[in-house]
């Protein structure tokens, strides 16, 4: 039995083991020319398997040191990344900013933003055809092939997990009719939720003459994800399973590092192109607070990763 | 009606009110609920065999056999195959001349107490037995006597006391548990039974916890000391490392058909589906060859021991005392919201002031569910300290 007061002899901070294997997550089979049915995302699919995936994670009784990471005379921790911010996403308050209002690229951060278009347009239960042009897209893709189908709760997950670029065409075609009124419905959205400093080309993020947004508009654009219960659920998804229609399936983890570093970072999105540079949107919730942190333009992941978790540790461990 | 408004305000202003949740049980030790996908640590499936496709299968075919429905108590026409079948494989297992099974454990203890005791008898119990053996106790009508936890000292004494006072005919019962459903620690088996046969008590021992959990065949603590013809009444649960639901007694032929004859919550019930019967049976199997589920489970047991300051982890519970209702409330809500379900033991589940969180670990976790629900606790643990 532990009690309070034995907690001090043991070492404050455990860190998870970088070398285990993930947590599986559940796998959603879609078959094509299924037809539409009522589905509700937040449920579990009756499709789900209901076997445990084999567990192959190994054993290591060595916990890791506590994340150390230096700090400059304020206190919080010192950052190289052109542009960082520290939100508080049930105030709206900015904790700690430096050039949080430079316009920059920022990859596929901007796809929460074309999921939260795609929910508030159409129901998740809808079926999406993938275009041709959908299939043209690189580099991050998930090999969809032109005229399969899915449904929009499936694809609305694999883009914030996969960050696939042929998904989120495929999205904003099926939403909106066309990429460019896809476009045109996130620069509205994005005005409504009040990112005030961007501007929206493309629903995936790649690099595009005249788009661009904020680290402090991505921290509105994440607070706004987060309220949104599936998104919610899908951008703290570990690891999923894409079964494409012909049935070969596809495994990809979450490209969000710190959800395996962080035991209470609750996810977010990444984003990288050579424009932007590396770019990550995170959040996380501890002890009743929740902060969002948002990095753009680290030199490398693991600057991008090594900061956001030193600020996302300092804002919420102090 | 204003009665009863009042009764739970002020279980509310105590911080004491409970709910209901509805979630549903998923891959890798993970619950969905409330629009939120968790990782499991609440559980009492420690083997994961809940979602086994062995006795997925079995359920199946059981059904599709025998209905989903027994239409009578056991004792009208309600007793299957399955139901037969599933009580010749535990009292195998369990070292016993026969079993006896029961719709859950509730029932079992029930149906034992009443069964066996009367009000010229005795039961002693552990002061931390858990409310199914007390209710049972105070329902047989019997003299009841509490020792403190594990205190066999104390024990000893009131044997002594209650046999010189008892007639020669009237029965004494120790009721204990293997593992203890809210500490997670053992009883001191070996020397209960000294006592137990030293002043002729009867044993009665629930082995809820320690099923499938301790010994090589994951019988229990009885199996892992070796003293399971010691224990005349080996009680347990088919619900938590069995991954089903039910309750069974395993013990002499006697005493079953003493049961079989006055057992109210097993006469007056409809019994329990076949198929929970037939999935019992096929766990039992399974239970007895999951070394290497019951080796993953001891490695979290070890980290969370080492991780903790090297505290002891005797079994796959493991509490954190808190103190305070409020506090450990704060702190279970603060653990689900980063995504962990570990739930707060207030009172009258546990003593006042010892309110706490119980983790409680699976063979289905993963390494990384581990580890991150530990620092989570530290966290915690140091947010508290601080005030």
């Amino acid at each position: 039995m532990l009690n309070l007061g034995s907690i001090f002899h043991c070492k404050l901070s455990m860190r998870a083991l970088s070398s285990l294997c993930l947590v599986a997550v559940s796998a959603v089979i879609v078959s094509c020319g299924t037809p539409a049915r009522s589905i509700d995302p937040m449920a579990p699919s009756p499709m789900d398997p209901i076997v445990q995936k084999p567990i192959n994670d190994q054993f290591e009784f060595k916990p890791k040191p506590a994340f150390q990471y230096p700090r400059g005379v304020d206190g919080v921790p010192y950052t190289k990344s052109p542009s960082v911010i520290v939100f508080d996403p049930r105030s709206q308050q900015v904790i700690y900013e430096r050039n949080a209002h430079e316009k920059r690229a920022v990859a596929s951060t901007q796809k929460l933003l074309t999921a939260l278009v795609a929910r508030a347009k159409n129901p998740t239960d809808r079926y999406i055809e993938v275009p041709y042009e959908a299939t043209l897209l690189e580099p991050s893709k998930l090999y969809v092939k032109s005229g399969a189908r899915y449904p929009l709760y499936y694809l609305l997950k694999s883009l914030v997990v996969k960050s696939a670029n042929d998904v989120a065409y495929t999205i904003a075609h099926g939403v909106s009719g066309s990429k460019n009124a896809f476009v045109n419905d996130m620069n509205q959205y994005a005005r409504q939720i009040g990112m005030r400093n961007s501007h929206f080309k493309n629903p995936h993020g790649l690099t595009e003459s005249g788009q661009y947004s904020t680290a402090y508009d991505v921290a509105l654009l994440a607070s706004a994800a987060y309220r949104d219960p599936y998104i919610r659920q899908c951008v703290k998804t570990r690891e999923m399973d894409f079964v494409h229609n012909d049935g070969r399936a596809v495994n990809f983890k979450n490209t969000n590092l710190l959800l395996h570093r962080i035991p209470y970072c609750v996810g977010m999105k990444t984003g990288t192109t050579k424009a932007s540079g590396k770019c990550l949107a995170s959040i996380g919730t501890l002890a009743g607070q929740t902060r969002i942190v948002v990095v753009l333009g680290a030199s490398t992941r693991q600057q991008l990763f090594d900061e956001s978790e030193a600020l996302l540790r300092w804002s919420l461990e102090g | 009606m204003n009665r009863y408004q009042e009764e739970l305000q002020r279980l509310e202003q105590a911080h004491l009110t409970r709910s209901l949740k509805t979630s549903v049980r998923g891959e890798s030790a993970t619950i969905r609920g409330e629009g939120d996908t968790l990782v499991d640590f609440s559980s009492n499936d420690y083997l994961g065999l809940s979602r086994h496709p062995r006795l997925i299968e079995t359920a199946i075919r059981a059904t599709e056999r025998y209905g989903v429905g027994s239409g009578a108590s056991r004792l009208i026409s309600g007793t299957s195959p399955a139901h037969a079948e599933c009580e010749e494989v535990v009292a195998e297992c369990k070292q016993a001349e026969s079993a006896l099974l029961f719709a859950n454990g509730y029932m079992t203890a029930l149906g034992v107490l009443t069964s066996l005791c009367s009000k010229d008898d005795v039961i002693i119990l552990d002061k931390l037995a858990h409310a199914c053996l007390i209710d049972g106790a105070r329902a047989s009508g019997a003299r009841m006597r509490v020792f403190p936890h594990n205190n066999v000292n104390r024990l000893e004494a009131l044997l002594k006391s209650e046999r010189e006072r008892l007639s020669a005919g009237a029965q004494i019962i120790i009721v204990i548990e293997s593992v203890y459903s809210m500490d997670g620690d053992l009883c001191p088996l070996a020397e209960i039974v000294r006592l137990k046969n030293e002043y002729g008590a009867l044993l009665l021992m629930d082995e809820a916890h320690g099923l499938g959990v301790l010994g090589p065949c994951g019988m229990g603590l009885a199996e892992e000391l070796g003293l399971q013809d010691e224990v005349e009444l080996q009680m347990g649960t088919l619900g938590k490392a069995a991954g089903g639901a039910g309750g069974y007694i395993a013990c002499s032929r006697l005493l079953r058909d003493m049961m079989v004859n006055k057992a109210r919550s097993l006469i007056f019930t409809t019994a329990p589906p076949p198929a929970q019967a037939a999935v019992a049976a096929a766990s039992f199997d399974l239970m007895r060859s999951a070394q290497d589920l019951r080796s993953r489970l001891t490695s979290f047991r070890e980290y969370v021991s080492q991780a903790l300051g090297g505290i002891d982890v005797p079994s796959a519970i493991c509490p954190i005392i808190i103190g305070e209702n409020g506090a450990a409330l704060a702190a279970s809500t603060h653990l689900r919201d980063a995504g962990f379900v570990v739930p707060a033991v207030r009172y009258p589940t546990v003593p006042r002031g010892s309110a706490r969180l119980r983790l409680t670990l699976s063979a289905a976790h993963t390494m990384e569910q581990v580890a991150q629900v530990i620092e989570l606790v530290q966290l915690e643990l140091v947010r508290i300290q601080r005030g």
